[in-house]
């Protein structure tokens, strides 16, 4: 049993044909390039019928770099118009934006037509990623089908330490368990000693995607209680505690009577505990986020390029923990150092604080917030034979531009110090300098 | 294999034939022709990565039919089924069904001849609901029947 049986029993839902159930959900989250694959299917003109649950960004092709692109966005911009729900306009990528959105709240079941939807389970949503077509489902039925709960309780103690970030606990989470055990998982994260930041709850969420869970929600805790009071300030709704004894509901995705189960291993992981104190930084290598080695293993690799960023690691502490690595800089000579805050928001934060300053003065290009390089979606790709250090998600052949560049992804202390070495630092050189 | 190797970014669009020209684009082999009705044979969590559907639509433009895998990422199997892309999965793989073999698929088996001799393996049942939105054609023709039946919350 986890927290998220509670929180699934608690909501209406009903069968379908099979083991999965339609549930209405609360949110929905729709980036441009998603809506734009959708105008096949959206009636020209009409609104949408659960328009007041949307949240449309224009974040991928922000601002469009090619006339088609141009073209997708301004339909995609006119559509959304239409439908009762502008779009938010380069505000920001739209993960980030969903999880500033009053409407992301713990125990809201969120769907979003990205695959790093999934983010916002950080502050304790049901939040799950999917493609355009489930959320159109979602846009103009009102229902989307939820497969079968298969939890899995991920148990956190200790603290973070310093230089160390949720990007590298989801390393370390691929590094012990490899690419498929956690596929199809419904993972309920419980810091039990509030040990991991917000931002590294996201960032912990965002990159469980490459693992294929359904969803990965953390148990919204005093900290969780915290931030959302800072995001919506006098408009703040406290949340209900999550009650854990609840009677088995119809919705029984484990082993036992599931037809599914064929082929499951008997000994499927049911519980992982980890000591947050115990973890290092660590590298996914290219080009496959699975394939983690510890950063002192590949210290000393001559960079051709750094990003800080994503929706993974662009927020307001990361771009902290960028900066206290890279002190002023400046940057490397001949190295290409990037930085995209993740929203309007962060980018204002980080300028009051005068990190975006730091930055720039040292040598780092600033980049409006949106993917940017990530995906080779916009400026910042890769030629053959580059390697880069960056704080993505994922690193497959391609995901930068040439498919022969090379890409290893870290967390920010590790970028900063990057930026200012040109070459991927040891753990030790992790320090303001 | 990963949506990155199934289908460049680059290769996003609403066009179908720019989108159809993706296909397979990103495998660090020489992209194999397509033309013609193909079946897609894979091993495991195939389809992992992003969820855009474009990487779907590019491959069925470009000659897919039809995908037989051990597994399929979470978002890339709804992606499939969603698209009436009908699905295949059988954990132990599929020995002895090589390139370019003639096959039949049906809900139970994929069935293929080696040397004369026919072969067919069992696959792992799909859930029913994927059943259901298969023989549809798609979630947009199921949904679009089922909202007019009163079926939905």
């Amino acid at each position: 049993m986890t927290f998220l049986d509670a929180l699934l029993s608690r909501r209406a839902s009903t069968p379908t044909e099979g083991k999965y159930r339609w549930y209405a959900p609360d949110l929905l989250l729709l980036p441009d390039y998603a809506l734009a694959l959708m105008l096949k299917d959206l009636p020209p003109g009409a609104p949408f019928p659960h328009a007041r649950r949307c949240l449309v960004t224009a974040d991928h092709f922000a601002p469009p770099s090619s006339t088609e692109r141009a073209e997708i966005l301004r339909r995609v911009l006119d559509r959304a118009r239409e439908g009762g729900c502008p779009a938010r306009i380069f505000e920001g990528i739209c993960h980030q934006l969903l999880v500033e959105d009053g409407r992301c709240r713990p125990f809201r079941l969120v769907i979003g037509s990205d695959s790093h939807s999934g983010m916002a389970g950080g502050l304790g949503a049901l939040a799950f990623g999917f493609g355009s077509t489930d959320v159109w489902g979602a846009l103009v039925h009102g229902a989307i089908a939820l497969p079968p709960l298969r939890p899995l309780n991920l148990r956190l103690r200790g603290r973070l330490p310093g230089d160390v970030s949720g990007g590298d606990l989801a390393r370390e989470l691929f590094r012990r368990l490899g690419p498929r055990r956690l596929a199809d998982r419904w993972v309920a994260i419980e810091d039990l000693e509030a040990g991991l930041p917000m931002a590294d709850r996201f960032a912990l969420c965002n990159l469980l995607t490459e693992a294929g869970v359904a969803c990965a929600v953390v148990r919204p805790d005093e900290c969780t209680r915290r931030w959302l009071q800072e995001r919506d300030g006098e408009d703040f709704v406290d949340f209900d505690p999550v009650e854990d004894e609840r009677p088995r509901s119809s919705i029984d995705g484990t082993m036992a009577g599931d037809e599914l189960a064929a082929g499951r291993s008997p000994d499927e992981l049911a519980a992982l505990e980890i000591d947050l104190g115990t973890l290092e930084p660590l590298v996914s290598l290219p080009s496959n986020p699975f394939d983690v080695s510890p950063l002192d293993a590949v210290a000393g690799l001559e960079l051709h390029q750094v990003f800080l960023g994503s929706c993974a690691s662009g927020r307001l502490e990361d771009l902290r923990r960028g900066a206290r690595t890279f002190g002023g800089g400046p940057v490397a000579p001949g190295l290409k150092a990037l930085l995209t805050p993740a929203s309007r928001r962060v980018w204002l934060a980080a300028s009051a604080e005068g990190l975006l300053d730091r930055f720039v003065a040292g040598g780092v290009t600033v980049l409006n917030p949106s993917c940017g390089p990530c995906g080779a979606v916009d400026k910042g790709l890769l030629a053959g034979g580059e390697r880069c250090a960056c704080t993505l998600n994922r690193n497959y052949r391609g995901r930068m531009g040439s498919p022969d560049a090379e890409i290893y992804l870290v967390g920010p202390s590790v970028v900063g110090a990057a930026m200012r070495l040109g070459r991927l630092p040891e753990r030790k050189e992790l320090v303001a300098p | 294999m990963n949506t990155d190797e199934l289908h460049p970014s680059c290769y996003f669009s609403l066009d179908p034939e720019r989108r159809a020209a993706g296909a397979l684009g990103g495998l660090s082999v020489p992209t194999p022709a397509l033309a013609g009705p193909r079946i897609l044979v894979a091993g495991w969590n195939l389809g992992i990565g992003s969820s855009r559907e474009s990487t779907l639509r590019g491959l069925v433009e470009a000659g897919v039919r039809g995908i037989l895998a051990r597994s399929c990422a979470r978002i890339f199997l709804r992606n499939a089924i969603n698209a009436g892309l009908p699905v295949g999965l059988r954990q132990e793989g599929f020995p002895g069904l090589d390139d370019e073999l003639e096959l039949q698929l049906d809900w139970a088996e994929v069935t293929f001849a080696v040397s004369g001799t026919a072969r067919s393996l069992r696959l792992d049942p799909l859930d029913a609901h994927l059943r259901a939105v298969l023989e549809a054609g798609g979630l947009v023709p199921y949904l679009d029947c089922l909202s007019k039946l009163g079926g939905l919350p």
